[in-house]
């Protein structure tokens, strides 16, 4: 249920804060499966779009507020997030993060410093923000429910 | 089993008093005010008494005969990279003359501190490390782009006349350091070269006087701040203000509460090359003085203002001379790929507003990205492309304009900082 997250050779003051806020802020990954009740450190689910998704926020680690999104049958779709801190990615890409560093080492990218758009088949993740206002959004493109289009994920 | 729970039981309480797991980063930066933030050891700086009041608008601000023009172009840039604004910045080994001049380093309001690829420093060149825990401090700095792992050092920071003394810089893929640790090297494609970075380095001058601010001092935020252990192993710990990579603006003994970017405009085909100025303070000079520019106060933490356009209001905006275009969602312009590329340049309009009830209305341009490409100009005042959120407020706006960004908490004759003036 919560999924702890532990780094060995962290100090045990910063153990402490990385486990208390990996424990309160669990979440799972995309393509994972999102719960229906609330759990620490995350709200109950909502639905969106007349049911056509369903979303919880959480904040991580780092302070950055996350909302995760799922089809209806509980499926995670997508998450955007806004905060101080980049959000751990990898950790949200659950199995579609290879795909992302592929594109990632890929991409002939603009050039802009403050926004980047990684767009794979099977994940699109557009980042951004200045420094301190990070926000950006990673979501599965073939899993978007009938009618909902990327720019619903808020 | 017991263990675990007084373990958890302790995490709860840390939680608890720092009332934000991860302590929320950038807030409240009047305890960080001017007097030495940054610059262990070196000259005092600041006699701007900024932190004392957020109200007060007449306390006089210093002023300054220090040369503060600091020049500033655009032209080209590694990848063919258009709207690159950038300077040559002198680092020196602190308190000496043995300085290096960097060139090519880009000029970006929308971070803090000055980063430099180790790789252009000349050969035997060093700047002393900075100690973290049992090992020397690194960062991973986080970009849209991508993300940036390199040493913290100390090093003086000279440009125009003035002198930011002693102050943590950013030495980008140290060759002394171990790779990134996976945190840092997930959050996003590598920019550890001039063919990823587009330049030699970023020079921050936004609107904190150091990258992270509080969140980073009071808790060992992921994707910040290291300790690498000459075991090379690198952790995630917390990093006082005075030791986060500073805003060499903030540093500097005087003309140290903003900056103004003055360039020229550009025609609508753009212009090879751009040349203009950056200009150290806010009303400290003749030079530097607000005159009429309308005051738009950001959020203190995050640095945003609020754009309105097309009917939409845009929550996240901000004006970054880092990002090469307007960057905002609009179903108005078709696309090509990421950026606009309506058949002739249309004409828009945006009001933007800051937290203290000032807004201004600003008309823009959008230019089609692609015959704008298909050129061999380097400057565009009207490269718009498209965004998930926000509207940036990119180099495009800059040109044609004086634009003034002051840093959180110091005093100008226009009010305390975070703002931007225009």
């Amino acid at each position: 249920m919560f999924k702890a997250r532990f780094y060995p050779s962290a100090s045990a003051a910063a153990l402490a804060l990385i486990a208390c806020c990996a424990s309160t802020g669990a979440y799972a990954e995309l393509g994972g499966v999102m719960p229906d009740q609330a759990t620490s450190g995350a709200s109950a689910p909502h639905t969106v779009l007349n049911g056509a998704l369903r979303v919880r926020t959480m904040t991580d680690a780092g302070n950055t507020t996350l909302n995760e999104y799922a089809t209806s049958t509980g499926q995670i779709i997508a998450y955007t997030w806004q905060g101080p801190t980049m959000p751990d990615l990898h950790a949200l890409l659950g199995k579609y993060a290879g795909s992302y560093q592929a594109g990632a080492a890929a991409a002939s990218t603009t050039g802009n410093l403050h926004a980047s758009r990684i767009a794979r088949p099977d994940v699109i993740v557009e980042s951004g923000g200045p420094m301190r206002g990070y926000v950006g959004r990673a979501w599965l493109p073939a899993a978007l429910p009938a009618g909902v289009t990327a720019d619903d994920l808020q | 089993m017991k263990s675990a729970l007084r373990f958890y039981a302790l995490a709860l309480v840390v939680c608890a008093a720092l009332a934000a797991c991860g302590g929320g980063g950038g807030s409240n930066n009047s305890s960080s005010t001017p007097s030495g933030t940054g610059s262990s050891g070196g000259t005092p700086s600041s006699p701007s008494t900024a932190g004392t009041s957020n109200s007060n608008q007449n306390t006089s601000v210093p002023q300054s005969n220090v040369a503060n023009v600091q020049p500033v172009t655009v032209g080209v840039s590694p990848g063919m990279t258009r709207n690159m604004l950038t300077t040559s910045v002198t680092i020196c080994q602190a308190g000496t003359s043995n300085c290096a001049t960097i060139d090519d380093i880009q000029v970006d309001t929308g971070s803090n501190g000055l980063r430099i690829l180790a790789s252009a420093l000349p050969a035997g060149f060093s700047l002393p490390a900075m100690a973290s825990g049992g090992g020397v401090a690194s960062e991973c700095a986080v970009f849209g782009s991508g993300y940036a792992w390199g040493s913290v050092r100390t090093a003086d920071v000279r440009m125009a006349g003035q002198l930011a003394a002693a102050i943590p810089v950013h030495l980008i893929a140290d060759p002394a350091l171990p790779a990134a640790p996976t945190d840092c090297a997930n959050a996003g494609p590598a920019m550890l070269t001039v063919a990823s970075l587009h330049s030699n380095g970023i020079l921050g001058v936004g609107l904190f006087p150091v990258d992270c601010g509080s969140g980073c001092a009071n808790a060992a935020l992921p994707r910040w701040y290291y300790s690498c252990t000459s075991g090379g192993t690198c952790t995630a710990s917390t990093q006082t203000v005075e030791q986060q990579v500073t805003n060499p603006v903030s540093s500097f003994p005087l003309d140290n509460n903003g900056v103004v970017i003055d360039l020229p405009a550009v025609a609508d085909a753009g212009a090879a090359s751009v040349s203009g100025s950056l200009i150290f303070g806010i009303g400290t000079q003749a030079n530097n003085t607000l005159g009429g520019a309308s005051v738009i106060k950001a959020n203190s933490v995050t640095g945003y203002v609020t754009t309105t356009a097309g009917g939409q209001t845009y929550t996240l905006s901000y004006l970054d001379s880092g990002s090469n275009g307007f960057f905002f969602h609009s179903s108005q312009f078709p696309l090509c790929g990421i950026w606009y590329c309506p058949s002739s340049t249309q004409a828009a309009s945006a009001s933007i507003a800051g937290s203290n009830g000032v807004s201004s209305t600003v008309a823009f341009d959008v230019g089609n990205a692609s015959t704008l490409f298909a050129s061999s100009n380097n400057a565009f005042g009207n490269l718009a492309g498209t965004s998930s959120q926000g509207f940036a407020w990119g180099l495009p706006f800059f040109y044609g304009r004086r634009i003034y960004t002051a840093i959180a908490s110091r005093n100008t004759a226009g009010g305390v900082g975070p703002y931007y003036a225009f």
